[in-house]
């Protein structure tokens, strides 16, 4: 599953940030009964799994981000790296928001990348991995703000432990587009792979 | 004789400094990012002095470009 040599946020997404997602499905795995104190209990485990899904892929694309743009400022002369970090690190939209797309493709455009295009024309894109990112922030963001009224929503008030299983499998994907097209950029800019 | 004692390793709430090229600038780490540099080395979030109505200006630098100074 993972390239060759992967990035350490890679790294961490399909380790330790993976089996700590595993965790919080087996919790909703080992809740007791069937009655609806069961439903309720199972209800709240989704709405924290979903968050935590979100979370966790929000550090993914951070740690990523971090790992680019300390490899891109070791590139220029010394004299200039503290100011080329503060350009690609301060203010950056993955430091407190959600990992949407457009927080996404506006951080790593800062590094010089054409992002959303790059990442949409790698082989192994789907265009069912965005939308199933998409729906993970629309429910992290109904759920962390008990506001249901989107009706992308269908009127409902609690996310399914089959729809949060869903799109563990496109993030783990576009985890491994995200790796590999910045490599790929660094390799352009940089003359070698930093990872 | 006084023994020199090791330099004060960083941490999170340290106040630390940093060349950025013109100057020496002043900060205060308010993050440790782990072990994200090249060859594994620690990156720090610090976020930058200066005057109080300032915007909030933050960022990341390795380990081995900032010096503790309390």
């Amino acid at each position: 599953m993972l390239t060759p040599m992967p990035s350490v946020a890679l790294d961490h997404w399909f380790g330790r940030q993976a089996h700590e997602l595993d965790e919080i499905a087996a919790a909703h795995a080992s809740v007791g009964g069937t009655g609806p104190g069961r439903r309720h209990a199972t209800s709240q485990i989704n709405a924290a799994y979903t968050t935590l899904l979100s979370s966790q892929f929000q550090a993914f694309c951070r740690d990523l981000h971090t790992e680019a743009a300390v490899a891109l400022a070791a590139g220029v002369p010394q004299a200039l790296q503290a100011t080329i970090r503060l350009v690609m690190t301060t203010g950056r939209k993955l430091d407190s928001g959600n990992p949407n797309g457009g927080n996404i493709g506006a951080d790593f455009g800062r590094l010089g990348v054409d992002f959303w295009p790059e990442v949409e024309s790698h082989g192994r894109f789907r265009a069912a991995q965005r939308a199933a990112l998409e729906r993970c922030m629309l429910w992290r963001n109904a759920l962390a703000h008990q506001d249901f009224n989107k009706p992308e929503l269908g009127g409902r008030r609690a996310v399914l432990l089959n729809e949060v299983r869903s799109w563990r499998a496109p993030l783990d994907q576009l985890a491994l587009i995200f790796d590999e097209v910045i490599r790929a950029h660094l390799h352009a800019a940089l003359g070698s792979s930093p990872w | 004789m006084v023994a020199k004692s090791a330099p004060k390793k960083p941490r999170v709430g340290a106040h630390v400094e940093f060349d950025m090229g013109a100057y020496i600038g002043r900060g205060v780490i308010i993050e440790d990012r782990g072990l994200l540099g090249r060859d594994g080395e620690r990156i720090w979030r610090v976020q930058v002095d200066q005057k109080s109505n300032a915007e909030v200006i933050a960022f990341e630098i390795p380990q081995s470009s900032i010096t503790r100074v309390r």
